[in-house]
Order: structure tokens, then C-alpha cells, then sequence
């Protein structure tokens, strides 16, 4: 780990001796007012080192993880970063646990100070390692996001702002969540079991397995993104296989003995449509790279057209396979196969109309129109601003606007502005349809105006 | 040493390099220059792969630096315009980290970072911290840490921009070393008089495109050849004639008062042929070599370009082709 230059950097800047001493007396003072005057049996020890953990690694953590990138970018050296003949993964573990090593530092103090008073209180030693683990890998986890995000913001080139930082680590926060269920499931010990596709397994078991898998493909994103950070060509593998374990993972807890095919399809459907739109506002909508891509396509170059495919367009293909295939597994009728799933707990549960089938094809039209029209906001003047301008304007119209509509009972309008089975065909997938149509042809005005490279033309793709 | 081929880099609706080839020979320094947003910076950001071209091919000492980013960097150094240092680490560190993070290894990183101090003066301030130096010694850490690991090429975006005069001389010093030491240098600069000082070749890139990629001064004087001028003391229409009379020189361009020739670089040789002048009857006022400076090229360039004279070749005088003009 030592031979990392980029961590050993990292380490100079943030580990001097006067800042170590000075957090462990901090530490140790607070450990021993707790003891002193909190809870007898060390209890009050136990809650404070754990929200001391919590504090310094979701908060603080998340933070410089952002900071990492951001501080680079601002000081103008990451394109020396760049330069450099470190390799993607010695960049993306040397970066984030050399910006995070003092938080950790920290943490892992508090973490100890924790575990001895849960040893001095006489709890389980099963008990002490799954928090313990738990609270690194939730960490891990979190810090990987924070800066996943802050590349991602990078590539956008929206990471100047100190605003995005917090973003960044907000997302961080937000993936260090899953901390808390070792809180929970500390005091409930081993309370229940998970099943998944129609087997039990152990609640603890199956949230440390599942967030150890979920860790590692947090940090394989990471590697991905410092790749194409530094230059590689990144093929669209590891984000199918990242979203078929998702489908997978979310689908297996649906997927019991007595469920429908439609039920088993719903989650990963539903997880598919978050997907795509995830995968859209994370990447740049970059006209040129998708020029290139339709070039070298058009050339019967595959292999480099497909390093230029975007990855939502993936997704989009998958939830409308999905999508398809959950109307076609649905029996003609009404919405009773699906009156008993968690679908009807959703707001738009009225809106579903007679027929799921029709709903769920105009769910993936749905989609589609909502990718063109962000896409068509992202290659006007204003790109920068394009994702949230668009998702304001698509939240207005499925929510204020759908209430509006119903509440003065214009139901026949519905299928304009959500998916919704108007009674015919004709009048449920019409309105999407001619949207769709619109909207592709403004995008294919746009892209002449402005993308199009008008002299010259550009050589045929075969090296590069 | 670096051989650039059909590269082709596009911005939104505008293509910023078009079918850019170039070679460029070891142990020469190129100037690159051209007007604003000519594609200057772009074309050193694809070759120091800081960007990836939509079409085209870079090889630094013989590796397409696009298909192995990181080991291409092991062999070249980039100091971009706007370059940063970590000013809360000491001027050793600086080196260190950046010696390890080049591939050198920790044992030899120690000494690396001590011949690099050196050689930019910067030996007596290795305990320094970077926020602490003044403008001209941090360009020269920033060198210093682009040389770190005796890169086979380095490049140079506006190196010597905020320096004072006396920092500029110590830089075209600096340059003038390393070429001397072994390697091939781009420099991009706006500021012409000073590249003339160390440049061995001019590279003049403008709309996306070479239009022009020659020796200049003492590099103008290749494979044993070199270029004279001949100026009489009167015009004589005879003057052209004569000069292609003469066996072994090549008439570059001359009029009724001048000439440009290109001559063996041998002293007896320029001689005869003066003997052979005056004995012609021609009035020789002055035989002198040509040395036609960076800033006169450019400029030529640039006027021809303007008066659309010649700036309409980049079409029929590929980068490749100037490139092999100049190898020949």
C-alpha cells in the first residue's frame, strides 16, 4: 500500500504527526467524558464512538473524498495527475483512501475505543465483527460513491462549483445509509430471515454479503470511471453486468414460489426505469462522441462504435424489453394480478387505468419521451444547465399537472402527460407517440444546426 | 520520435485538428505556433493523451499513446499552460511523488529528484515548501517535475508566459540542455523572439491544420547543405541565369538583385562559386547565408495566409508531406 505513490502523497498532506496526536487526544477525552458521565456499563461510550464514527466517516469522509478531485481540478494539477504513469486502480484507491486517511484515522479510533467498550459490556463477538464490518464497508461504499459522483461531475464539467462538492458528497451520504441497518440489526440480534427467490437466508448474513457485493461494485465503477478519466476505452461490459446483478439482486425478492412471472418481472423492471434515467443524468450528453460512435457504426466498425454507445441507451433496451415482456406475462383484464403487489402503495396506482398491460407499454414510450426531451434540452445552447432545467419541467407535468387534470376530470387528457389506458388504444398511446415524433424531429433539426461538423467530412473510422 | 498521423479532433460543430500529420525528428525543438484557437493546444493535448482524437494515431517512440496512455507518459513530460503544484508539500516531495508516480522506482527516486533540482537551479530549495516560490522558480519546479523521469519527450504549453526577462533566458537555457541531454521538445509560446532562441523547427498550425512544419536557423543548414543569399550592387537581369549556371547549387528564389541559393556547406565550394559570380561580370554586393528567422517565417505565413497566397496549400501540403520534405 506504501508504494502507492498518490496515497503516500495524500499521506504527507494529511497525516502530519501534530494532526494525528491532536485527533487522539480529542478522541480520548471524549471517550472518557463518556465513560465519566454517560450511561453506566459504558453504553453512553458505545452510542457516542458510534455516532462519532458515523459523523466522521458519512460526513466528513464523504466530503474529502469530493474535495479529493475537486481540490485537484481547482488547483490545476489533475491534468499532471493525469499525465502520470499510475494505472486507473492505483489512482482510484491511492486518491480516495489517501484523501480519506485521516477521517479514517479518526474513525478507526472511535471504532476501537467502540469495540472495547462492547467487549467490556460482554456483547457477542459475532455481534462486534458484523458492525465492524459494516461500518467499514458502509464507509468504503460511501467514499467510493462521493467520488464517483465527483467524476462524474468532472466529465460533465460541472465540478467547479463547491455546490457539486456537496452534491457528490450527499450522494456519499446518502449510499452510507445502509450504516444504519447494523444499528438495527444489533439490536434485534439475527431478528429475521430475507427471502430471496423463495429461500430463507439470515437478515445479518445477507445484508453483509449483499453489501460486500454492492462495495465491490461500487469500487469496480470507481476503476471504471478513473479508466476513461485517464484516457482508456471503456466497452459497455461492466454496465450490463452491473445492471444484470441489479436486476437480479432486486428481482429475487419478488421471486417466490407462488409469485407470477409479471410479479417477478415487475421489480426489475422497475429498478430498470430508475436505471436509465440514473444512467442518463450521470453521463455527458456529448454530440460528438455520439457522432463518432454513429460513424464508426455506420463504417461497420462495432467494436470502437460500441465504446461510443451511451450506457442509458443500454438501459432503455432493457426496460423496454422488460417492459414488454411484464405486459405480455400480464393476463388481459384488469389490474387484479397486481392488486397485491407493493405496486398499488405508488402514487400512481390510480392512474394505471383498466388495463396493466397498456400502462406498462406506455411506460416504456413514457421513458422514451422523457430521454429525448432531456436530450434535446442537452444539445441546445444551454447544455450545462439541460438535466436539471429538463427534470424540473418532467416533475411539473407527472405530478402538479396529473393532479390538476384529474382533479378538474379531464381523464382523456391523461395519456398526454403520464402513462395511462384511456380505453382505446388509439387514445392511450397516440398523444406518447406524437411526442416522441416531435420531439425526435426538433433533435434532428438541432443536431443539423449545431452538432454537424459542416466542412469537411470526416475520414472513414478504422484506427484510433 | 514523434510521428503523428491523420489525427482529427472535433469540438460541437466545429473541427478543431483535420487530418493532422506530422513527424518529428529526435533531439530537435519544435515551436508551435499560430493564431488563437488555431488547434495548438489541442494538438499537444492529443499527444500528451490528455485527450482522445475521433480519428488519427500518436506514437511517442514508437507506441500509440492511445492504446497504452500510461505507458506513453512514462516517456514524456507535459507542462500545460495553466499548471499547478502542491504548495503545501516541500519542493523534494513535489519531485518525489512525482518521480514515483512516473515509474521510477523508490530507489532511484531520491536521486532523480536531486539531478532534476539541479539541473533547474533548484538544488538549494529542496526543503522549500512549492507555495512559497516565487513565479519563475515554480515554472521551473513544474519543469522539473515534467523532466523528472527523463522523458524521451517533452512538451511545453506557454512555458515561459508571467516570466521576467532574465527567467526567460535561464529557461531557453534549460531547454537548450535538455535538447542537448536527449530529448525532443515542443514548446507552444505566443512569444516568437524568444522560441527563435532555442527552436530548431517551426511548426505553424492554423484553422486545424499544418501549413507549414520547417527548420529554422542553424537547423535550416541540413544534411551538409545550407542557403545563401546573393545580393548585387545593381540590378542585372542576368542574375538568375548565371546563378542556374552554375554547377551544384539549386536557385531557390531570386529576381534581378537578389538570390537565394542552396550551396554545400563547404567553405572552397561558397568560394568557387563567388570566384565564378564576379568572374561572370556580376556586381556581388553581398554573399551571405540566408538565415530567415522564426518570427520572418511566421509572419510571411501569416501575410501570405491574409493575402490568400499560399495559406490555400495546408490542402496539397500535407502535414506528412512537409514533415517528409524536411526529413529528406
Amino acid at each position: 500500500m506504501i508504494g502507492n505513490p498518490e496515497f503516500v502523497r495524500n499521506l504527507w498532506l494529511q497525516c502530519t504527526w501534530p494532526r494525528l496526536l491532536a485527533a487522539a487526544v480529542v478522541i480520548a477525552i471524549i471517550y472518557y467524558a463518556a465513560v465519566y458521565w454517560g450511561e453506566p456499563g459504558q453504553a453512553g461510550a458505545v452510542f457516542i464512538n458510534k455516532w462519532l464514527f458515523h459523523f466522521i466517516i458519512g460526513l466528513w469522509s464523504t466530503r474529502r473524498a469530493a474535495e479529493a478531485l475537486a481540490e485537484e481540478v481547482g488547483s490545476n494539477t489533475w491534468e499532471i495527475q493525469r499525465m502520470s504513469g499510475l494505472s486507473a486502480w492505483s489512482m482510484a484507491w491511492g486518491k480516495l483512501l489517501g484523501a480519506t486517511a485521516y477521517p479514517w484515522f479518526c474513525a478507526l479510533l472511535c471504532l476501537a475505543l467502540m469495540d472495547a467498550s462492547l467487549i467490556n459490556r460482554s456483547a457477542p463477538s459475532d455481534e462486534i465483527l458484523f458492525l465492524n464490518i459494516n461500518l467499514v464497508v458502509s464507509g468504503l461504499i460511501a467514499q467510493a460513491v462521493s467520488l464517483s459522483v465527483a467524476l462524474l461531475l468532472l466529465r460533465k464539467a460541472q465540478l467547479r462549483r463547491r455546490l457539486m462538492v456537496t452534491f457528490a458528497q450527499v450522494c456519499g451520504l446518502i449510499a452510507y445509509a445502509n450504516s444504519f441497518f447494523g444499528d438495527v440489526a444489533s439490536l434485534v440480534s439475527g431478528f429475521h430471515l430475507v427471502s430471496w427467490y423463495g429461500k430463507g437466508y439470515p437478515a445479518l448474513s445477507f445484508d453483509l454479503v449483499s453489501l460486500i457485493v454492492f462495495g465491490g461494485w461500487m469500487w469496480f465503477g470507481l476503476y471504471r470511471l478513473m479508466r476513461l478519466e485517464l484516457q482508456y476505452r471503456n466497452w459497455p461490459w461492466a454496465w450490463i453486468g452491473f445492471l444484470a446483478y441489479a436486476l437480479f439482486f432486486v428481482g429475487g425478492f419478488f421471486a417466490d414460489a407462488q409469485a407470477t412471472v409479471a410479479e417477478a418481472l415487475l421489480a426489475p423492471f422497475s429498478v430498470s426505469v430508475i436505471l436509465t434515467y440514473l444512467s442518463f443524468l450521470a453521463e455527458p450528453k456529448d454530440p460528438v462522441r455520439y457522432r463518432w460512435g454513429m460513424i464508426a457504426f455506420a463504417s461497420g466498425d462495432l467494436g470502437k462504435a460500441l465504446s461510443f454507445v451511451p450506457l442509458w441507451l443500454i438501459s432503455y433496451i432493457v426496460t423496454a424489453a422488460l417492459g414488454i415482456a411484464l405486459a405480455v406475462s400480464l393476463p388481459q383484464g384488469p389490474l387484479a394480478p397486481l392488486e397485491n403487489t407493493w405496486l398499488k402503495h405508488l402514487w400512481f396506482w390510480p392512474h394505471m387505468g383498466l388495463r396493466p398491460q397498456v400502462f406498462f407499454i406506455a411506460c416504456v414510450l413514457f421513458v422514451g419521451r422523457d430521454i429525448l426531451f432531456l436530450l434535446l434540452l442537452n444539445l441546445g445552447s444551454w447544455r450545462q444547465r439541460a438535466d436539471l432545467a429538463g427534470l424540473i419541467y418532467l416533475l411539473i407535468a407527472y405530478f402538479p399537472l396529473t393532479s390538476i387534470i384529474g382533479f378538474v376530470g379531464g381523464l382523456s387528457l391523461l395519456p398526454v402527460v403520464v402513462p395511462y389506458d384511456a380505453g382505446n388504444l388509439i387514445l392511450s398511446f397516440a398523444p406518447v407517440l406524437v411526442e416522441i415524433g416531435v420531439l425526435a424531429m426538433l433533435i434532428g433539426r438541432r443536431w443539423q444546426a449545431s452538432v454537424a461538423i459542416k466542412p469537411g467530412i470526416a475520414p472513414a473510422a478504422s484506427a484510433g | 520520435m514523434i510521428d503523428v498521423s491523420h489525427l482529427t479532433y472535433d469540438y460541437p460543430g466545429r473541427r478543431a485538428l483535420d487530418d493532422v500529420s506530422v513527424t518529428i525528428a529526435p533531439l530537435t525543438i519544435t515551436a508551435l505556433v499560430g493564431p488563437n484557437g488555431a488547434g495548438k493546444s489541442t494538438f499537444l493535448r492529443l499527444c500528451a493523451a490528455l485527450d482522445r482524437p475521433y480519428f488519427g494515431q500518436v506514437k511517442i517512440d514508437g507506441i500509440d499513446i492511445h492504446d497504452d496512455p500510461r505507458a506513453a507518459h512514462q516517456r514524456m513530460g507535459f507542462l500545460p499552460d495553466f499548471f499547478g503544484l502542491y504548495d503545501e508539500i516541500t519542493v523534494q516531495q513535489c519531485l518525489l511523488y512525482r518521480a514515483r508516480a512516473q515509474g521510477v522506482s523508490s530507489s532511484a527516486a531520491e536521486t532523480a529528484a536531486r539531478r532534476a533540482a539541479d539541473r533547474l537551479g533548484l538544488g538549494d530549495r529542496l526543503r522549500e515548501k512549492a507555495g512559497t516560490l516565487s513565479r519563475g522558480l515554480r515554472q521551473r519546479l513544474a519543469i522539473a517535475q515534467a523532466i523528472i523521469h527523463e522523458p524521451k519527450v517533452l512538451m511545453l504549453d506557454e512555458p515561459a508566459s508571467g516570466l521576467d526577462p532574465e527567467a526567460r533566458i535561464a529557461l531557453a537555457q534549460v531547454l537548450r540542455q535538455l535538447r542537448d541531454d536527449g530529448m525532443t521538445i515542443i514548446v507552444s509560446s505566443h512569444i516568437l523572439a524568444e522560441l527563435e532562441d532555442y527552436s530548431t523547427h517551426m511548426l505553424i498550425i492554423r484553422d486545424g491544420k499544418i501549413v507549414e512544419f520547417t527548420p529554422i536557423g542553424q537547423a535550416a543548414h541540413h544534411e551538409g547543405r545550407q542557403r545563401l543569399r546573393i545580393r548585387l550592387a545593381q540590378e542585372d537581369m542576368r542574375l538568375p541565369a548565371i546563378v542556374q549556371q552554375v554547377a551544384d547549387i539549386s536557385l531557390i528564389e531570386g529576381d534581378a538583385l537578389t538570390a537565394v541559393i542552396d550551396i554545400a556547406d563547404d567553405a572552397g565550394r561558397r568560394a568557387d562559386v563567388l570566384k565564378q559570380l564576379i568572374g561572370a561580370g556580376l556586381a556581388v554586393s553581398e554573399f551571405a547565408p540566408e538565415h530567415l528567422g522564426l518570427q520572418d517565417a511566421y509572419l510571411n505565413h501569416v501575410h501570405n495566409g491574409t493575402n490568400g497566397a499560399t495559406i490555400a496549400a495546408p490542402q496539397a501540403m500535407s502535414g506528412t508531406q512537409v514533415a517528409k520534405g524536411v526529413q529528406s
